[in-house]
């Protein structure tokens, strides 16, 4: 999986690209600690047009990253999930526990 | 390390002695291709320095059963390369050489390549160790989870089927079924995150819990939540299972469902048509979240079927695959059939690229009820006396309920009786010796299980553990019809008195049904089921009876 982060004002945005499994969590762990470690930023968004498939483990790590990120007072977001990631986060009810953008 | 040398020469071989001296290896020094062979296959060296003008069998072709050897046993070789030619050295790679040094060399060079060699040598080792007894661990938690569940038995409920199949590792999936009571069927689906260990272990207290509060026939959103507060309490952040809750009360011709994350279930009419019940729970077990419960409750009639899967099977499923190879209409096939065709397209799956996570399916064929006679006072006879009577003391802390009534069943069962209603007996009192047995004698609180369950059952523990001589007293009366001997039993009546203060029974008589408490549903069963159903003054003997006819 191919990531990169940018700034926009506070908000710190990681594009992701590619699969999201269990063999991409320390490539995402540690741009998402990038981000968390930005005092700057107030907001993360992960963008995830690009995402083609996530399986159960990165489901966990989208909950701990939330569980960071509600920690340091910080809002999270998904943007555009694709049709199949949005299936799949809509079959488990993430949208209870994430915002999800269009 | 133990190190064959297998090079031409005095000189050499007195050269590498040398230099390895110092370090301890044990070296098995020959000159001979032949005889390297021999050596390898006997002495079992842990590296091989050899080069390749061996004589009679060449260090290429040593290197080479030594590479062929290798799945059984890693071992590196290292070629000196006195006179190798550019294109030998693409052979050598190929035969399975690692390491090169030229030869003259410098001794401590040589120490270095193999010190390295040595240290590739102990990781190999020791991932293979790691496999053992990440594969031993695998075995146990796999040999515990089949003997929880069950699915060790071959001989599950006829009409009832569940099966996973399962690649080497454990991905986290289990199934569970059962007939808590006659006529009402639990069944789950689970699906834990993650691979092996922690799929595994996440899957344990799942399944635990479930199979506990089934026998106590406790609703669906409470072992839910249950559930679910029992692993936010066991698992870190980020793991979580899903699952599938469905009973099936056969009397009534009612199927509950808790989808929390794991695929639609589909429920198959005998008239070909289909209904569908999408997930509407987060999964359990998500830390920082009190999720919303629902249960969908869903009129069934006998050969409607009932079909679930967990999502290894649903992301290799297209919906037009769906309908046309899992769901076929029940009235094409017997449900046998219909099981056998499902399994062999999930074992085709199986067998095919990628297979990886568990496929899970479960199809149910809801049966016909058991004859819930409630006959017109009309069709009972004027006069019934008793055929039978007999009066027994239990004491819960000697024998369990579980155990005890069966055998009080099959007595009863010894008399022309109907099987149906005997069961349906069987639940009835069941029921009343569980209140009989924790309010009354162990002084238990109902409202103790709005607790949470496990509470409950740790309060119920403690209270069979504490030392104690009181007993449960209950009569069972079998009646026929006055002057017809030997005649089929007519009626069923139990007393179950227990020693304690009693409680006010009024309410629970006149009151709406209990609804999703997790307490009152024993006196729902024998208010709807029994009849004769009433109390003494205190409240701590009850008396009811069921027809057979």
């Amino acid at each position: 999986m191919k990531l990169c982060t940018r700034t926009e004002g506070q908000t710190g945005i990681l594009w992701l690209e590619g699969e999201f499994t269990f063999d991409t969590h320390p490539s995402f762990k540690a741009s998402t600690r990038q981000l968390l470690d930005d005092a700057g930023l107030n907001r993360i968004v992960l963008d995830m047009a690009a995402v083609t498939r996530m399986d159960a483990s990165s489901l966990g790590a989208l909950l701990i990253l939330r569980e960071a990120t509600q920690s340091r007072l910080a809002s999270l977001a998904l943007r555009s999930p694709s049709p199949s990631v949005l299936s799949l986060l809509t079959v488990v009810h993430f949208e209870q526990l994430f915002e999800i953008l269009p | 390390m133990r190190i064959l040398v297998a090079v031409r020469g005095h000189g050499l071989q007195a050269a590498v002695a040398a230099a390895l001296a110092p370090d301890g290896h044990a070296l098995t020094q020959v000159e001979d291709g032949v005889e390297a062979l021999e050596a390898y296959r006997t002495q079992e060296p842990e590296l091989v320095l050899t080069a390749l003008d061996l004589p009679r069998a060449g260090g290429l072709e040593l290197a080479r059963v030594v590479r062929l050897a290798s799945r059984q046993r890693f071992v590196p070789v290292l070629m000196f390369t006195l006179g190798v030619r550019p294109e030998a050295f693409k052979a050598c790679l190929e035969a399975g050489v690692m390491e090169f040094i030229a030869s003259p060399f410098e001794a401590e060079e040589l120490r270095c390549r193999v010190d390295t060699l040595a240290r590739l040598v102990r990781l190999q080792r020791h991932l293979l160790e790691f496999q053992a007894r990440n594969a031993e661990e695998l075995a146990l938690v796999k040999h515990m989870l089949t003997r929880i569940t069950g699915q060790d038995r071959r001989d599950g409920a006829p009409g009832f089927h569940m099966e996973t199949l399962q690649d080497h590792r454990i991905n986290g999936d289990a199934w569970v079924h059962r007939e808590a009571l006659p006529g009402v069927h639990f069944g789950m689906i689970c699906d834990a995150t993650g691979h092996g260990l922690m799929a595994g272990v996440s899957t344990i207290p799942v399944v635990m819990t479930f199979l506990a509060m089934v026998e106590r026939d406790i609703p669906l959103a409470t072992i839910y939540l249950e559930i679910h507060a029992k692993l936010k309490a066991l698992l870190p952040t980020g793991h979580f299972a899903c699952l599938l809750l469905l009973r099936l009360e056969v009397a009534q011709g009612v199927l509950s469902v808790l989808n929390a994350g794991l695929p639609d279930v589909h429920v198959l009419r005998r008239d070909g048509s289909i209904q569908t019940f999408a997930s509407a729970v987060l999964p359990a077990g998500i830390r920082g979240v009190d999720p919303g419960v629902a249960v969908t409750e869903v009129a069934v009639a006998p050969g409607d079927r009932i079909f679930a899967f967990s999502d290894g099977l649903g992301d290799r499923t297209t919906p037009e695959e769906l309908r046309t190879r899992y769901l076929a209409g029940p009235g094409r096939a017997s449900h046998r059939e219909h099981c056998e065709a499902i399994r062999l397209r999930v074992a085709s799956l199986a067998s095919g690229e990628g297979a990886g996570d568990d496929l899970t399916w479960a199809l149910w064929e809801v049966p016909a009820p058991p004859n819930l006679a409630a006959p017109a006072p009309a069709a009972v006879p004027a006069l019934l006396v008793p055929a039978f009577e007999a009066e027994f003391r239990l004491d819960p802390r000697v024998h369990g309920l579980r155990d005890v009534l069966p055998r009080v069943l099959s007595l009863v069962m010894g008399f022309p009786v109907d099987h149906g209603q005997a069961q349906i007996f069987s639940m009835l009192l069941m029921e009343a010796l569980n209140n009989a047995v924790d309010h009354g004698l162990l002084g238990l609180d109902s409202a103790l299980k709005a607790r949470g369950f496990e509470v409950y059952e740790q309060h119920r523990r403690l209270a069979l553990a504490s030392p104690g001589t009181d007993t449960v007293r209950f009569r069972i009366t079998l009646l026929h019809a006055d002057g017809v001997p030997g005649g089929t039993i007519r009626r069923i009546r139990a007393e179950v008195e227990d020693p304690g203060p009693g409680f006010d029974w009024r309410p629970w008589l006149q009151g709406p049904e209990p609804g999703l408490l997790p307490f009152g549903r024993g006196i729902a069963l024998l208010r709807g089921l029994g009849r004769d159903l009433s109390f003494n003054e205190a409240g701590n003997r009850v008396a009811f009876s069921i027809d057979c006819l």
